[in-house]
């Protein structure tokens, strides 16, 4: 669906290339995570790919097409979502989707779209009253209006409550389900672990790793067993390795002790992006 | 340019919802003011500058008030990443104040009409007025481009507006 080879980009006033040098593929039916601290490249790499910046290097094809040989057709097909609040303020809300509605020529009706994230009932309010997670959620539903095939979304649900969050991350599933792929840049690695099939880090403009958040978290993290156990009153715990929990050692100490906690020494992808790129997502 | 259309009526949509249009309104009430208490001779002098006065400073208040909102609001990027063309978006912000202009035209004319009988001839001023508006919208999105915010728009626009009629 989207390919991108050997992608450089440097800003005019720059003698460094913002992103330099980077590859992935999205595939159909695939959300892919595009992680990385603030400055590292995810949103210029982002306004690459959704042509608003147009003076790239390398290669970027989409749908086997080189994405600067598409016009505004382009946009057509895919949704975006801006990590900042984006509508007219003075405008209600259905007033604004109604004015994106008439840009496109295939639409969808935004009604269950606005019930679903909770906005219906203030559809004739003027976005400009709306919470910032209101706005959100109004993003989000108007990179949908087009019922487009691939969907670019920045961090959809920074300053989304939890129970919003939560439905809009089923609509993202839903939405690949469907066979629509997604493009999405995040800090919240609770999200990109439960949405991605996918993930690179990228770090000062370079990807520094790819590929599953399950292959990641194997190839990254400690094949381990700790037990935490309470014997006397006092908590002791045990680490096992992943063959010695096949011994008869491990079994005796879960008959006989009385176990508190058992984890698996598996890692996070906010552990295993420090450990590739040595940058803290958040200070 | 499919799309032409959709934009210049969402753009009056939004004159008008951000209350832009009621700041024409109230200039144009005071060019009627102004001529009314003017002599005939000298309202027939005085009426292409209200014309050309009128038409360069509402398009530069309301092109930089129309920008200064859509990148504040960032709605600029939403469009960008719509199926327009920026060729449809700058002629939408054109035409729409050509015809800002030369609705203020016929507003004007009729008024000084009635209250003054006063005619003069429109097929010199409306091929005039469609210029200066589109150099001066022009001028407005490009200043408005670079700008932080109304203020320093408006500020650009004094400063290099006298640059604009030496060239």
């Amino acid at each position: 669906m989207l390919k991108v080879r050997n992608l450089r980009y440097r800003y005019r006033n720059s003698s460094t290339h913002a992103i330099d040098r980077i590859d992935f593929d999205v595939s159909k039916g695939e959300i892919f995570g595009f992680l990385g601290p603030s400055g590292a490249g995810k949103s210029t790499t982002q306004k690459v790919l959704i042509k608003l910046l147009k003076d790239f290097e390398g290669e970027i094809l989409y749908r086997g097409k080189a994405l600067s040989a598409y016009d505004e057709s382009f946009y057509q097909d895919v949704g975006v979502s801006f990590e900042m609040p984006i509508s007219f303020s003075k405008l209600t809300a259905i007033e604004n989707l109604n004015f994106f509605k008439r840009l496109y020529r295939k639409t969808v009706d935004v009604e269950p779209l606005l019930r679903r994230v909770g906005l219906w009932e203030d559809r004739n309010k003027k976005a400009g009253e709306f919470s910032k997670g209101m706005k959100i959620r109004l993003n989000f539903v108007k990179a949908l209006i087009n019922d487009p095939k691939f969907l670019f979304l920045d961090e959809p649900t920074n300053g989304v409550d939890p129970a919003n969050s939560r439905i809009m991350k089923d609509m993202i599933h839903e939405f690949r389900q469907g066979g629509g792929s997604v493009f999405i840049t995040s800090h919240i690695m609770g999200d990109i672990d439960e949405l991605c099939d996918r993930v690179a880090f990228i770090s000062e403009g370079r990807l520094r790793e790819e590929g599953s958040p399950r292959d990641l978290k194997i190839k990254y993290g400690k094949r381990t067993v700790n037990v935490e156990y309470r014997e006397n009153g006092a908590l002791h715990s045990k680490l096992f390795s992943m063959d010695e929990i096949k011994t008869e050692t491990f079994f005796k100490m879960l008959r006989e002790k009385e176990i508190e906690t058992i984890h698996s020494g598996e890692t996070t992808l906010e552990e295993i992006f420090i450990k590739v790129t040595g940058v803290k997502l958040r200070a | 340019m499919p799309n032409l259309l959709t934009l210049i009526k969402a753009e009056y949509y939004r004159l008008n919802k951000y209350n832009l249009f009621k700041a024409n309104f109230v200039i144009l009430m005071m060019w009627i003011v102004l001529a009314y208490f003017l002599e005939d001779e000298i309202l027939l002098r005085f009426i292409p500058f209200i014309f050309f006065m009128d038409s360069i400073m509402m398009t530069i208040l309301l092109v930089g008030a129309t920008l200064f909102y859509e990148k504040k609001e960032h709605t600029i990027n939403s469009i960008m990443v719509a199926p327009v063309t920026e060729n449809e978006y700058l002629f939408s912000k054109v035409l729409v104040n050509v015809l800002n202009s030369l609705l203020t035209l016929i507003l004007i004319s009729t008024a000084i009409y009635l209250i003054k009988e006063v005619t003069f001839n429109q097929l010199l001023v409306i091929p005039a007025i469609i210029l200066v508006t589109t150099v001066h919208s022009l001028i407005g999105i490009r200043l408005s481009y670079s700008a932080k915010d109304f203020t320093s728009h408006l500020i650009n626009y004094m400063l290099n507006f006298p640059t604009q009629n030496q060239t």
